[in-house]
């Protein structure tokens, strides 16, 4: 038998000589054993070669549809026994979990904290933006994009326009007002006080909003000692007196 | 009188609609045929022509399968995007779980990919319907594996019947199951046969480099190769199935 498997490779390998290979090619016409036989192992050679071949881009495409199928396809449905059950009986390992965890935060102070970020969601307002050209800088076009994008919240969108327009333009206190907020939205809080501390400088009419602005910043970071120092020093007859009292109240 | 609410289909607009789907089919046609041009115009003249004439019989959802030959992330997210639904819908009315669903989605592409990658491949059937018969197939193998009593799929789940692709989901799910039925005794073989087998079929590796590489003689090589072949043979060809998915 092993005799028949190596002349069958010889002749799949090519290796036989032309007088060989024609003897054996007759004997493959006479004899349908002998031509089933070699048909099998031109299979199996074929098939394994192929997936040994596609062994490696069968592992990195699984490893691809298993992540998407996760993002596409949830998860089953409990089973019959759990949900016959009462709910609080089922879900009481995630509610002593849940408990546990608020326990820890309360202990570690997340009150005060928690309060802080209310304050400042429940405070944070802004002016409608609506910038327009003072000569040189960003065109209409530029600024009617970032005015849309500022009034959107696509602070970052606008930020790069409203900086041109700054620079182009120091005395435009409204785009360096916006340019302030949108400062402090991404992150560069440093750089967005600094520009509202100049506005407050001096008397104008971007002036009560800069400081109520400032004392707010603040307040994002949790710093209620500067917060309240800049609340107090808000006059009688400031736009934002009435907000920065009652907020001064929350924060004692 | 049409709005620009609901605007009617004048000449005008069914013109201009007809455009747009040439652009979006010929938008489809256009990355398969780029990666054809680029991977088969340097193999020769034979194998160009026969690239051109698969591109010429192109159906336009190939690039569903080039996403899935190429493992692309994008192409990839986009067919479960529009089919995993629909075929969750079926596993689920048929027996099924999302598990269920979710692995007979995948191990579905995984074959379908592979088939792909046979010489002579042609997608001639909208890949929807193709994916669902295959989906169908393994999922009604699947139920036939749990033994289940009485095993009837009629929940198509709003995917229609296509003959094409019943013939091309077969014959694909056929190939696979050839595939496994060899790699099943392959895999039986001791770890010597199958180191022999698997160096001497590798394409374009002789019996010298073979014995080279195991650090035997020439002669002790071939033997050995040939009762290892004479193994496998043995046991591929008294296996029912080996008749049976012919």
């Amino acid at each position: 038998m092993e005799e028949l498997y190596t002349r069958i490779e010889d002749y799949l390998d090519d290796t036989l000589s032309p007088a060989e290979r024609a003897a054996f090619e007759a004997e493959l016409a006479a004899d349908a054993e002998l031509a089933a036989a070699l048909e099998v192992v031109r299979e199996a050679r074929e098939r394994l070669a192929r997936q040994w071949a596609g062994e490696e881009a069968d592992s990195a495409l699984h490893a691809t549809l298993r992540q998407v199928g996760a993002q596409h396809f949830g998860s089953s449905e409990p089973a019959a026994t759990q949900t016959n059950r009462p709910w609080i009986v089922r879900r009481w390992p995630a509610l002593a979990a849940a408990a546990a965890i608020a326990g820890l935060l309360i202990w570690l102070g997340w009150p005060a904290g928690n309060t802080d970020a209310r304050l400042y969601a429940q405070y944070k307002t802004y002016p409608k933006a609506g910038f327009v050209t003072r000569g040189g800088g960003p065109d209409q076009t530029e600024l009617a994009n970032a005015t849309a994008a500022f009034n959107q919240g696509r602070y970052q969108d606008a930020l790069p326009v409203l900086e041109r327009q700054a620079a182009a333009n120091p005395d435009d206190l409204e785009a360096r007002f916006f340019l302030a907020l949108c400062l402090i939205e991404t992150g560069r809080t440093t750089d967005g006080r600094a520009q509202l501390e100049q506005i407050i400088a001096a008397p104008n009419a971007w002036a009560s909003d800069a400081r109520w602005q400032l004392a707010l910043s603040y307040l994002k970071e949790k710093d209620r000692s500067r917060c309240r120092d800049l609340l107090s020093r808000i006059p009688p007859d400031d736009a934002h007196y009435e907000q920065a009292h009652q907020l001064l109240t929350k924060l004692h | 009188m049409g709005s620009l609410l609901y605007p009617s289909f004048s000449g005008a607009a069914v013109e201009k609609k007809r455009f747009f789907t040439q652009i979006r089919l010929l938008q489809g046609l256009l990355p398969p045929v780029l990666h054809f041009l680029q991977k088969k115009f340097s193999k020769g003249p034979i194998t160009f022509a026969a690239s051109v004439q698969t591109i010429l019989f192109m159906h336009p959802d190939f690039h569903y399968i080039q996403s899935l030959l190429d493992n692309h992330h994008t192409g990839i997210s986009a067919i479960y995007a529009r089919f995993s639904a629909g075929i969750e819908r079926f596993v689920r009315a048929n027996s099924g779980n999302t598990d269920d669903a979710r692995d007979v989605f995948q191990e579905s592409l995984l074959v379908i990919t592979r088939q792909a990658r046979r010489p002579g491949f042609q997608l001639t059937c909208p890949f929807e319907a193709y994916l669902f018969m295959v989906c169908r197939g393994r999922w009604f193998n699947e139920l036939k594996r749990r033994q289940r009593a009485a095993v009837t799929i009629a929940e198509s789940s709003g995917f229609t019947d296509n003959e094409d692709a019943g013939a091309l989901a077969d014959a694909t799910l056929r190939e696979e199951a050839r595939d496994k039925l060899f790699r099943r005794f392959f895999d039986k073989l001791s770890a010597g046969c199958r180191q022999i087998i698997q160096l001497a079929w590798t394409p374009n590796t002789s019996m010298e480099q073979v014995s080279a590489q195991l650090g035997v003689s020439y002669n002790y090589a071939r033997k050995r190769k040939s009762e290892c072949i004479a193994q496998l043979m043995e046991w591929v060809r008294a296996a029912p199935e080996f008749a049976s998915l012919r």
